[in-house]
């Protein structure tokens, strides 16, 4: 059964039409990548799928259900997001943060389970040397996984992050993408909005491509033709394929010629 | 492993505990030492036998009539300042955040000249303890109030018409600060030298305006406000973090945001109505605080106001007794010791061992 289904959803912000008719349905265990050019209404689309931003026509359901009809806590259960930057104006330590991950299974205090749950993610996620330690003291790579944690920590069936590798160095990228692969395993849906094609097309399962306001294609890693990623991103390109890869080399941006 | 990290994250928060606890036990201290002192030397089981009813009628009438409400004053003021501070800095996501930020100040002072002016609330007359005594007080702590309001209000229209952003609280709140201001050099510029006089000595934060009708209306406002501050602790934690985050951990972002700052204003106007601007501890107490047990809401909301509270009832000892018999403005002095003792946490770097 579809986790999220998104049925010909339209936005536009002041007017300007930013998503059109976007239809598509994502299923538990997919790693979904959404790849298109700046603007393109990648983050938009995001914002849709976990209800900050109500679609102007059409609607996204999530096991079934329209968003509208969840309550914020309700939705919170089900659905995590991590925007693309984070930074606290206030320290806050890792575990702090982790925790609040827990809020929207929270009474009046959090229970030993909460701090249970709360540990046992610090511990899969290696952060147990810093569990005390200022996120804004850590590196990229380190508040990418405080952030994925506290997803984590509202056990939650959707996960979507918004550009998480980017301002990540190359061992942080492949880090932060394999520990989002290993969480799809669990059946839990993944989907991030990447711009490097080619880390994408590494571990995603899946790709949305986003062409102003479209879905200009979607499928496998079959979707990465010269044609489509010239008339998208209006860079020329080559691909090349080996038994277990595929790899896109840009060469120069056509407006060059 | 799991239950190592438990252990040490309790005992971390131990320590912010132990800091509340301590805090509690100052405040009762300094409540015995503010009920005790004074020009009448009363000693300390005296005054305990005069809350009773177990002493002199005169000692009893300073005990219960002035003594007693000063110091409750001067706790829940500084508790309803420090909270409004830190959760406006919470809520603004702005360290610089403070009750008076949104202008409530600059209303309220406002306010004050209006009544003094319009009302003709205040006259001059000298006597040993006050050099301005106001022939109707009432009249301009209500023109106080109303003004403030009217600046919360102010605030809210821009919330609803434009969205609650931090950016546009502070900018507005700054606007609404900056028009009070002229508004007040405005009447300030026509007033004659009695009622000049009486605009300025208002200005001058002071709790021995406190007498129990001020008490009890101070208690109905802060006393819910706090217990709301702190139930939505989790909210400003999460705030903390950004917009986005918030909403995605099911928090109602502009509901949260829009309350808080109203709670936060109405707090601080009651405050300020009623005792005028005592400046400092709603924006120098949570951040003293900051430095000793961490930004955790959870902590910082009720650690902020029982310090404040306890502040500013050491500030009024203090202003009391420096030069006694004659009291200084409690405004005066919170400024004069907060200042030093931030530059002190600052530089000593007290608090550090929290983020290791």
């Amino acid at each position: 059964m579809e986790m999220i289904d998104i049925k010909n959803i339209t936005f536009a912000y002041n007017g300007k039409p930013v998503l059109k008719d976007v239809s598509e349905s994502i299923y538990p265990g997919e790693f979904i990548g959404i790849i298109g050019p700046n603007g393109s209404g990648k983050t938009t689309l995001m914002r849709c799928m976990n209800g900050i931003l109500s679609p102007g026509q059409g609607k996204v359901e999530l096991e079934g259900k329209d968003l509208a009809r969840f309550s914020s806590n309700q939705l919170a259960r089900k659905i995590a997001y991590v925007p693309q930057i984070l930074t606290n104006v206030f320290p806050s330590t890792v575990f702090d943060t982790i925790l609040m991950g827990r809020k929207p299974h929270l009474g009046w205090a959090p229970t030993k389970k909460d701090l249970e749950i709360t540990a046992e993610i610090i511990e899969k996620l290696d952060l147990a040397d810093i569990a005390i330690k200022d996120i804004n003291k850590l590196s990229g790579g380190q508040r990418q996984r405080v952030f994925i944690g506290r997803a984590l920590a509202q056990e939650p069936k959707v996960i979507l992050l918004d550009e998480p590798t980017a301002n990540l160095d190359l061992h942080h990228q492949h880090e932060v993408m394999r520990l989002l692969k290993d969480l799809s395993r669990k059946e839990i849906s993944i989907v991030v909005s990447i711009h490097d094609l080619n880390l994408a097309m590494q571990y995603c399962s899946r790709f949305l491509l986003i062409h102003e306001g479209k879905l200009e294609a979607r499928g496998g890693l079959e979707i990465f033709r010269p044609e489509i990623l010239e008339k998208v991103y209006k860079v020329k390109v080559e691909i090349f394929e080996n038994k277990d890869h595929k790899y896109i080399i840009p060469l120069k941006p056509l407006s060059y010629d | 492993m799991q239950r190592e990290i438990t252990k040490t994250y309790k005992k971390y928060i131990r320590s912010k505990n132990r800091f509340i606890a301590g805090t509690l036990v100052l405040t009762l201290v300094l409540i015995v030492l503010g009920i005790s002192m004074g020009a009448a030397k009363i000693s300390f089981t005296e005054s305990i036998r005069a809350i009773w009813g177990l002493s002199d009628e005169v000692n009893r009438q300073i005990i219960l009539n002035i003594r007693l409400p000063r110091v409750l004053a001067a706790i829940f003021c500084g508790m309803a300042l420090s909270v409004s501070g830190a959760a406006m800095q919470s809520i603004l996501r702005n360290p610089l955040g403070s009750p008076f930020t949104l202008g409530i100040s600059n209303a309220a002072a406002f306010g004050a000249a209006f009544a003094v002016i319009v009302f003709g609330a205040g006259s001059m007359q000298s006597s040993a303890t006050d050099s301005v005594l106001y022939n109707n007080p009432y009249i301009i702590t209500i023109s106080a109030f109303f003004w403030s309001l009217v600046s919360t209000v102010l605030i809210l229209f821009v919330a609803r018409a434009r969205g609650s952003t931090p950016e546009n609280m502070i900018l507005t709140g700054i606007i609404a600060g900056s028009l009070f201001i002229a508004l007040t050099t405005g009447l300030q510029y026509m007033a004659d030298d009695v009622e000049l006089a009486a605009i300025v000595f208002w200005t001058f934060g002071d709790l021995s305006r406190a007498s129990w009708k001020e008490l009890i209306i101070l208690l109905i406002v802060v006393i819910p406000i706090l217990l709301y501050f702190i139930y939505n602790r989790w909210n400003y934690n999460v705030l903390d973090t950004g917009d986005e985050p918030a909403q995605s951990l099911g928090v109602n972002v502009n509901r949260i945001r829009t309350q808080g700052m109203v709670l936060a204003s109405l707090a601080t106007a009651v405050a300020v109505s009623f005792f005028g601007i005592i400046a400092f501890v709603g924006l120098v107490v949570p951040h003293i605080v900051r430095r000793m047990i961490g930004s955790d809401e959870r902590f910082l909301l009720p650690g902020a106001a029982l310090f404040g509270g306890a502040f500013l009832l050491l500030s009024d000892i203090i202003a009391r007794s420096i030069i006694s018999p004659m009291v200084l403005p409690v405004g005066i002095i919170t400024s004069l010791i907060g200042a030093p003792l931030f530059i002190i946490l600052l530089f000593k770097g007290i608090g550090k061992s929290q983020w290791k």
